[in-house]
């Protein structure tokens, strides 16, 4: 319901001179802003579209020069592009249901039972534990590796699954919810599951939405779990497009045997049109998603007040 | 939970925390235990006699476990092999090994260059250790050795074939290389040796620049500075004749921000008209003294610094990192860069390849000499590029020597594809790049650089050319350059031709004649055709007289000097705690006097706090090092 | 009965809290044994285990984090790193804030989801993406320094000046992180009772009173939060960021703990990713946990707030 904004100004037509100038200033000052956060990615996006020549001399700006689909047309090409797109997808849907399931599972014992819950001190402490302290890149491989996950799919949606971060998130949130809609429940004979996905879950739909996107840009921006512990043919797509830059100044550094399969290659990987190209169409799937989460944003005015 | 219950753990934690900094500031003992040098000793007696086979199959099925570097993500060389992408785990040389040497290769991962590093010291730390693998740092070699994670290879050393092991006792050029792999007469890694006189820097300065200011090409550093003073100066014409870079884009020099690295764009070749060189190490009167610390880099910093007031090398070169360096100069916004002898290839191909600078030519010079003394290049005393190494415990470490004479077999010899047919050809899905375990014939480049040379030259006396229509077709994609071979094999000049080892006429052939054909005709660059252009790389840094391989083997053979940097191998114990530290402050305060930030007033503060702060320990253990080899090479 | 609806009522409670507690042990707590090899001097050895390896490498104490400290430029790392995220945090919460309040006073719905999703889309690039465009933005004849000499201006080396270089970093971090940052307080916004809205308007009050009165009360809750959270976080300032935009020059006022432990560990490999590193990321540990216990003991005692 989107009328809840709007409610708050009912009298708009009678809004005065001052909060015209208001609205002018703040509406300039936002698009501005909007402008400039935009404009590196018309950018790219002007990069991919030109040709090599032209970026390389740097006179491309906000338009393509020598506008050419090669790029892309190269893109189309290339297998492991879109196998790595692939596994990015299916991480970002696996990944962010996972981490959900388990942080709304984990929040509302610790919200709702405050003073029930036996052993909430030790839940409290793990969880800080863990927000502070981690044995370090190499003991948590060895752990990893130990079950058997090196280069499983399940390696990049499991061990970030609980994030102590999101966690204290929703148990804020959810102490907000009105005690009396959960007594209401309780009396009514309803169990905790219940509870939780039948009152909790409806009513902290904007907190559901914030996070949802949260975890899904995490999972579609993260390079670095990919790879530590993926190969090369099952990664996600940061990982891939991180890697081409790597191995780019890495090969430079293996040059000694330098021949014309080597040098093309250096052509190619330095070359910006692509990049751009391959950074560009990374970027606009999760944007999309965006827009749908919006839409419940808004919507959940139903929670009632918010107390202190 | 309530605030009381936390008070507790919190104090603990301050206590704790307290009584890590007392204790951490009272501790004296030192960061870094004695340094020792261990005496490499000599390989123990060859145990196989003269009339073994280097490719003698096992008879029974040997499975080697290991790593396999996908070299190319983005992938476009490999051919298909068995109707698959080739990658390391797919491709013609797993099976010419099980074929013709029983051994079978396992990949138990296969990774990519970027991140082999990372996967290799985590698989390392977690005691999962492939059975043959490449390391490629000093440290980690030394760590594996030391906690005995790997196998003596002094036996293994000789199932080397003749070429690949004599290539080490050639001259002093690689021995110290293998020397770097032994203790006391075990030998822990093959190293992969490289001509240390490669990384030679010469200047690559752009001919048509020249033209057009009217310079002749300089050869003091006078003329140098006073021929990037004119691209300065007439900077407008410059940029006209190229399109999309206006005046204010010129860079007369253009160098990196990485002032101690030796690659290709980097201020390597200047440091050196002085003498110097960044984190280098000279010997001078039988002591080793550090160059970051020496007089000569003192005066190469001031004249840096002038360059820079004077607008010669890029305002902000302290931003510009090798990639930007490399755009700008294919841009054609760099007049002058410092590089090795294969800068010709890359980046400067890209250059002379740009549509949007025609005109583009590069010369290459050495050193211009200053004050009337010639300027040394700095060469290393040896260039280790990676340690071919064996798990602790595995059966056959022999099985490393023999996979490198397979790939030797296949990659070098001239009838590789009479004894293995297309596994030894790329479209029969042979791809050197994928080979897990190799070592690099060393020699070759230089053979093959004479050979080329030599070739070329008889097939030009002879009257060998090449007609338009060809040139003109060979500019196609798809152009059937087998075909082309083919037919100058049969034909009148086939016996010259010949004498090119199958692999040079890809490497070498292919472009470099057409080129020096153009060349010869007296044609310039502007006006070549693409497949012209294209031999310009191959050209200048293989076949040129005075091109970039040229130069290399002139220092090889001692026809030419360089200026040695005696210190390699592991990094001392004080390298490995102050080294950072050490690195940094000198790259501050290096940038910070050439960018006028800071003074060359500072100049003795500089150097007693880079001596005060480990910079006089690790001087101290270099000169250890030096002695005790010294010594042994005396002893000898 | 009573009592086995209580034991009943604890398991299911448990239940919800154990998937997260498995994953949070296997992946979190397991590896923190580790941690000892900030202490001793770890190196895989022949024939043995890691745990094996691990409790049988020589104890050396503090000389690693000896190591670290008794660099000459360490207390500068230190100072540079806190500065750098006080004020990066001081600044994404404020703005964050604002832009947050800004965007709820448009009334054109269209507007405001659209402004809400441009200012996200810089969330979505990398740094390692952005140093080179970044780094052409802020040159000496890039496009903001001609816009300083068009107003008569002298051009700023924002990239080489130690005065500068801070200023890009969280103008930098603004222009990336403020649309992200503002989420959580749009979420909050959201979750606010029109009724509340409504009551006050009553009462007279007007669009700011409203803010002040209204708003702001209402998501105190949230921006204590996020204060509290972001405290025990405030030794990371931003590896990446710094990493793409720093130099040799800029090491003064903008190299970070997390930079400088970066190079050690170029310099050294692999044997830096066992003791080394262990011990700078156990220190960062220490020192965030106890910020974030001091802050976390501030909010409850003083703004009567409990984080967890």
């Amino acid at each position: 319901m989107t009328a809840g904004i709007l409610k708050k100004n009912p009298n708009k037509i009678r809004s005065s001179t001052s909060r015209k100038i208001f609205l002018v200033v703040t509406i300039t000052v936002l698009c501005l802003w909007s402008l400039v956060c935009i404009l590196p990615f018309v950018y790219i996006l002007a990069v991919s579209l030109s040709s090599q020549s032209a970026v390389s001399a740097g006179i491309v700006s906000f338009w393509p020069v020598d506008f050419t689909l090669n790029s892309y047309i190269y893109l189309l090409r290339q297998n492991e592009f879109f196998v790595a797109f692939g596994i990015s997808v299916a991480r970002v849907f696996v990944g962010t249901g996972i981490n959900l399931l388990v942080t709304v599972l984990a929040a509302y014992p610790l919200a709702f039972a405050r003073r029930t819950l036996k052993g909430r001190k030790f839940y409290v402490f793990l969880i800080l534990l863990c927000m502070f302290f981690s044995g370090g890149t190499v003991p948590t491989y060895i752990m990893i590796s130990r079950i058997g996950l090196i280069d499983n799919f399940l390696v990049l949606v499991l061990p970030g699954a609980l994030s102590p971060w999101n966690l204290i998130l929703f148990v804020n949130f959810f102490r907000n919810v009105p005690t009396e809609m959960l007594e209401a429940a309780n009396i009514e004979g309803a169990g905790d599951y219940r509870i939780l996905w039948q009152i909790v879950v409806p009513v902290s739909l904007p907190i559901l939405a914030t996070i949802t996107l949260l975890c899904m840009v995490g999972h579609w921006n993260n390079w670095f779990d990919g790879y530590l512990y993926m190969d090369p043919e099952h990664w996600p797509l940061q990982t891939y497009i991180y890697d081409v830059m790597e191995s780019f100044k890495k090969l430079q550094y293996d040059i000694q045997h330098l021949d014309p399969d080597t040098i093309e290659q250096l052509q190619k990987s330095s070359d910006m049109t692509l990049r751009s190209a391959q950074i560009f169409i990374a970027m606009v799937p999760i944007l999309c998603v965006y827009p749908f989460m919006q839409r419940y944003f808004v919507q959940g005015i139903l929670l009632g007040s918010v107390k202190e | 939970m309530k605030t009381r219950n936390l008070m507790k753990p919190m104090a603990l934690l301050l206590a704790v925390l307290s009584f890590g900094t007392v204790a951490v500031a009272c501790d004296p003992a030192p960061l870094y235990e004695d340094y020792e040098v261990v005496d490499p000793g000599t390989l123990p007696e060859n145990p196989l006699g003269d009339d073994y086979d280097p490719l003698e199959a096992y008879e029974d099925t040997v499975t080697i476990k290991v790593l396999g570097i996908n070299y190319d993500p983005i992938g476009n060389i490999p051919p298909t092999y068995n109707g698959a992408t080739t990658g390391p785990a797919n491709n013609a040389f797993n099976d010419a090994a099980l074929r013709y040497l029983n051994i079978e290769l396992d990949y138990t991962s296969v990774l990519s260059s970027g991140n082999y590093e990372t996967r290799l010291s985590m698989l390392i730390a977690a005691n999962e250790l492939p059975d043959m693998f490449v390391v490629n740092d000093a440290t980690t070699f030394a760590m594996l050795r030391d906690n005995g994670l790997i196998e003596d290879l002094g036996t293994a050393f000789w199932y080397l074939n003749d070429n690949l092991r004599e290539n080490f006792f050639l001259d002093d050029l690689y021995y110290p290389g293998l020397e770097t792999c032994m203790r006391e007469g075990k030998l822990y890694a093959f190293p992969s040796v490289n001509n240390p006189n490669e990384s030679a820097q010469k200047l690559y300065i752009r001919k048509d620049w020249l033209d057009i200011v009217g310079k002749e090409v300089p050869s003091t550093y006078e003329e140098l500075i006073d021929a990037a003073r004119a691209f300065r100066d007439h900077a407008e014409e410059i940029a006209a004749h190229s399109q999309g870079i206006s005046a204010n884009d010129i860079i007369p020099i253009g160098i990196t921000q990485e002032l101690a690295a030796q690659g290709n764009n980097t201020a390597s070749g200047l440091f050196n008209i002085f003498g110097t060189q960044p984190n280098a190490f000279f010997e001078e009167n039988g002591e080793i003294i550090d160059a970051n610390t020496s007089d000569e880099m003192k005066e190469a910093l001031e004249a840096l610094h002038g360059l820079y007031e004077e607008g010669l090398i890029s305002r902000e070169f302290y931003t510009a990192t090798d990639a930007k360096v490399t755009n700008d100069i294919v841009a054609g916004k760099v007049g002058i860069m410092s590089g090795m002898w294969h800068a010709a290839s890359y980046p400067l191909q890209s250059s002379v390849n740009n549509a949007y600078t025609p005109d583009a030519e590069w010369i290459s010079i050495e050193l211009p000499s200053r004050n009337g003394e010639a300027s040394l290049p700095v060469v290393n005393a040896t260039s280790l590029g990676s340690y071919i190494v064996v798990r602790k415990g595995f059966e056959h470490p022999e099985a490393a020597a023999k996979l490198c004479n397979l790939f030797y077999d296949m990659f070098y010899s001239d009838d590789a594809q009479e004894k293995y047919g297309s596994l030894a050809t790329p479209e029969g899905g042979f791809f050197y790049s994928w080979v897990p375990i190799k070592l690099w014939y060393t020699p070759y480049s230089m053979d093959s650089y004479y050979r080329l040379e030599e070739v070329f030259e008889e097939l030009w006396e002879a009257g060998f050319r090449i007609p338009d229509e060809t040139l003109a077709a060979m500019c196609e994609d798809g152009y059937d350059w087998e075909a082309w071979y083919e037919e100058v094999a049969n034909g009148e000049y086939g016996d010259i031709f010949n004498k090119l080892w199958t692999r040079e006429r890809d490497n070498g052939f292919k472009y470099g004649y057409p080129y020096m054909q153009a060349i010869r005709n007296g044609k310039g660059t502007a006006d070549m055709n693409t497949a012209e252009k294209s031999g310009y790389g191959i050209y200048e840094q293989t076949i040129n007289p005075n091109g970039g391989y040229s130069y290399v083997a002139e220092l090889s053979t001692g026809e030419k000097q360089g200026r040695l940097n005696v210190f390699y191998g592991e990094r001392t114990p004080a390298q490995q705690v102050y080294g950072e530290w050490l690195d940094s402050y000198m790259d501050q305060y290096f940038l910070g006097v050439i960018t006028g930030e800071k003074s060359l007033d500072d100049w003795d503060e500089f150097v007693r706090e880079y001596t005060d702060n480990g910079g006089g320990a690790v001087l101290h253990q270099v000169n250890q090092w030096y002695d005790a080899r010294q010594e042994r090479v005396e002893g000898t | 009965m009573q009592l086995r609806s209580k034991t009943k009522k604890q398991l299911v409670l448990h239940s919800m809290m154990l998937p997260g507690t498995i994953l949070l042990i296997v992946f979190n707590v397991f590896p923190m044994i580790g941690i000892w090899m900030a202490f001793s001097k770890y190196q895989p050895k022949y024939g043995m285990g890691y745990f094996e390896a691990l409790f049988s490498a020589d104890y050396v104490g503090f000389a690693f984090f000896r190591q670290i400290f008794s660099r000459p430029d360490f207390r500068q790392v230190l100072f540079n790193t806190i500065y750098i995220s006080v004020v990066k945090l001081v600044l994404l919460i404020g703005l964050g804030i604002l832009l947050s309040l800004l965007l709820n006073e448009i009334p054109f719905l269209r507007l405001k989801k659209g402004i809400q999703v441009i200012v996200f889309i810089p969330y979505f690039l990398s740094w390692v993406i952005l140093s080179s465009i970044m780094i052409d933005l802020l040159s000496l004849d890039g496009p903001i320094n001609r816009m300083i000499e068009a107003f008569g201006g002298e051009p700023i080396s924002f990239l080489g000046s130690n005065t500068w270089f801070p200023v890009v970093l969280f103008v930098s971090e603004l222009w990336k992180s403020l649309g992200y940052q503002a989420i959580y307080f749009l979420a909050a916004i959201t979750a606010v009772s029109p009724g509340l809205y409504e009551a006050a308007e009553i009462d007279g009050a007007n669009r700011v009173q409203q803010c002040f009165h209204v708003t702001l009360p209402c998501i105190r809750p949230i921006i204590i939060l996020m204060m509290v959270l972001n405290i025990g976080n405030i030794m990371n300032a931003g590896f990446e960021q710094v990493l793409a935009l720093y130099n040799s020059l800029v090491y003064e006022s903008g190299d970070i703990i997390d930079t400088m432990s970066y190079r050690i560990g170029l310099l050294n490999a692999s044997t830096f990713q066992y003791s080394l590193g262990t011990a700078v990321g156990l220190f960062k540990s220490v020192i965030c946990c106890v910020l974030f216990g001091a802050s976390y003991l501030f909010a409850a005692k003083k703004l009567d707030y409990e984080v967890l």
